[in-house]
């Protein structure tokens, strides 16, 4: 047996467009493992990719005064976003100029007067313009220039409907041609108030032990699992609803995603360019979601058809490599933070129109915590599926996954409903649970890093 | 020095042996008993963490690792972590739950409400994670029996390892 490993070091470059064979005349498609458990792959991700393009930061009502900032990470380098005394958004590393000690030390806070270090007192204001150093007169020679020695910035950053994203290298596309159609999804969640929407107090974030792709994968259009790996969350969306249905208990009602794979629910799944995809369906009892109370004004301003993609249909965005926008069972920011190959860090923010009446918010945050919470009763077990794929992909013997489901059905375009609402450049598949998704997201994966490998040998 | 009471001393030691027994449940995998010490019209709830030192305080807005508020729940989240279905859940860990620090903060004729120190040892797919925090129960008198209407779950931690249920707290 042919036990399939990389091929590097001195045999040269990775052969990137090996890891997914996709065979046109059968419509069948399969992925190598080794993508998920190999360290010298994963480091160049990081620099490929995490430090080598647009990610997710985070969002702007995490930082909605002047100084106001949010650390995270981009690949394995510390950043600040910060909101400037103009109340533009700004990043820079979260190292500083002297002898690189960390400027802002806690997930988030205020530096209104600008950062001053604690080290040796360096200052700089919110704009990364070193101000003040002490004893500059006698310690330094007048050729010193102190713009020599600013922060050293993100190169960029730009926002979409508050959510701020950023990339290290200078030299990619503007964020709007990044997103592409992906803008209108996020505009549905944005329309929702005219104040925006804000992401609410509370953090949930745990580890995994696997690849970061897993999830990605996972959110990103695998909607073959939910019978299955969610199966006690069916039975308790039923025990839910005879609970209500008897009336004695006021226990909220999840959403029914348990009837998602019905054949005649509306619903496709989308891969558009740079990695991006989206998963729409109807939603069988719409009803009990927070958006359907306004469903009425959303037609007025929005038209029949998105005011339906507003308050009526699942929608959830895997944003390539590292966030999804989800409005499904409940309406949430996934963010993904790779550690190591075999560790990733997931973060779920529940999100909300400002300013909702506290009855739809109370009823909002209860279908956050039910399923996607740390503890919740879908999102564990999800991430337990993930580890035990990492186990699982260390079987060198067993090197291919297959991501076949629906490719026989799939189009090159879009579709007339997805058209309607301005989803124009992406291809499709048929069914709930096409792994087409899956597919292009590896082909966008192959693409940065082939990209990323030919500038590094060049 | 803090002197008690003979009823003051026979309260502590009635409302320490609750909590520890309930402790007892969780390891030893009695879940119908462990869901009976909870009233029908229960709050259980483990805050989430805003930053380094706030808590979320409003659990019904706000974000929290559980937020449950009826038995019911409680009842279908032990359905779910033992019925074999829920990957997460299967095997289930090896818990032991220590308690410290245990005080009674207030009595009145309806409730007694009790403060405690927890640490959990969780062992699982050969892997050993320790959490801990603080406990706040509320108790009540049902027919005689103490019965909680109220535990708050403080968990010092932020970031959990894949994720937590009501055996880890
Ligand atoms: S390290 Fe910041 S002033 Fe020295
Ligand atoms: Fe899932």
């Amino acid at each position: 047996m042919k036990i399939e490993t990389l091929t590097t070091g001195d045999s040269g470059p990775i052969d990137f467009s090996s890891f997914v064979e996709h065979d046109r005349d059968t419509s069948e498609a399969r992925i190598k493992r080794v993508a998920l458990t190999s360290p010298e792959i994963f480091d160049m991700e990081m620099r490929y990719i995490f430090e080598g393009n647009w990610i997710y930061l985070c969002h702007e009502s995490q930082i909605p005064n002047s100084g106001d900032f949010y650390t995270t990470t981009m690949g394995r380098q510390p950043v600040i976003v910060v909101r400037n005394n103009d109340g533009k958004v700004n990043g820079f590393l979260n190292a500083c100029a002297h002898k690189g000690t960390t400027l802002c030390r806690t997930q988030t806070g205020n530096k209104a007067s600008g950062f001053v270090c604690s080290y040796h007192d360096w200052c700089y204001d919110l704009d990364g313009n070193l101000e003040y150093m002490p004893r500059a007169d006698e310690g330094y020679a007048q050729t010193h220039e102190r713009s020599d020695h600013n922060l050293t910035s993100i190169a960029r950053v730009d926002v979409h409907g508050g959510f701020v994203f950023g990339s290290l290298n200078p030299d990619v596309s503007t964020l709007k041609e990044h997103l592409g159609d992906i803008t209108e999804v996020i505009d549905m969640l944005t329309d929702q108030s005219d104040a925006g929407i804000e992401v609410i107090r509370g953090t949930n974030t745990c580890i995994y032990r696997g690849n970061w792709k897993l999830l990605i994968e996972n959110g990103g259009g695998d909607g073959l699992h939910l019978p299955y790996v969610h199966k006690t969350l069916m039975g308790i969306i039923n025990k839910r609803d005879e609970e209500s249905n008897k009336g004695k208990l006021k226990v909220e009602k999840m959403i029914r995603i348990d009837e998602l794979n019905d054949k005649d629910t509306v619903g496709a799944t989308y891969a558009m360019p740079n990695g991006h995809t989206l998963i729409q369906s109807d939603l069988p009892n719409p009803q009990d979601r927070p958006a359907y109370a306004r469903h009425d004004e959303f037609v007025e301003r929005h038209g029949e058809e998105r005011a339906r993609w507003m308050t009526s249909k699942l929608r959830q965005v895997a944003i390539y490599p590292n966030m999804f926008v989800m409005d499904q069972l409940a309406s949430l920011i996934r963010y993904v933070r790779p550690i190591a190959v075999d560790k990733t860090e997931v973060s779920y923010w529940c999100i909300a129109p400002k300013g909702e009446p506290r009855e739809m918010r109370i009823k909002r945050m209860r279908q956050f915590m039910d399923f996607f919470s740390i503890a919740g009763l879908g999102g564990p077990d999800d991430n337990h599926e993930f580890e035990q794929c990492q186990i699982g992909a260390a079987a060198a013997g067993a090197p291919w996954s297959d991501a076949t489901f629906g490719l026989h059905d799939q189009f090159d375009g879009s579709d007339r409903r997805a058209e309607e609402v301005g989803i124009k450049n992406a291809e499709h598949g048929g069914a709930v649970g096409w792994e087409g998704g899956a597919v292009h997201q590896y082909q966008n994966w192959i693409r940065l890093m082939e990209a990323g490998q030919n500038r590094e040998m060049s | 020095m803090i002197s008690m009471t003979p009823e003051q001393a026979t309260l502590q030691a009635e409302v320490e042996q609750f909590i520890y027994s309930e402790a007892a449940m969780v390891d030893q995998s009695r879940w119908q008993e462990w869901l009976e010490l909870y009233t029908e019209d229960m709050i259980y709830w483990a805050p989430s963490w805003v930053n380094e030192n706030e808590l979320t305080s409003d659990p019904e807005a706000e974000v929290s690792i559980i937020y449950m508020n009826n038995r019911k729940e409680l009842e279908h989240r032990i359905w779910r972590f033992t019925s074999g279905d829920s990957p997460a859940s299967y095997p289930l860990p090896r818990t032991n739950h220590m308690i410290s620090n245990v005080a009674i903060t207030s009595v009145t004729d309806e409730q007694i409400v009790v403060s405690s120190n927890w640490m959990s040892q969780i062992y699982r797919d050969k892997e050993q994670l320790f959490y801990g925090g603080f406990y706040e129960h509320t108790l009540v008198r049902v027919d005689g029996q103490l019965r909680i209407s109220h535990k708050k779950v403080v968990l010092l931690n932020d970031i959990v390892v894949g994720f937590v249920d009501v055996y880890h707290l």
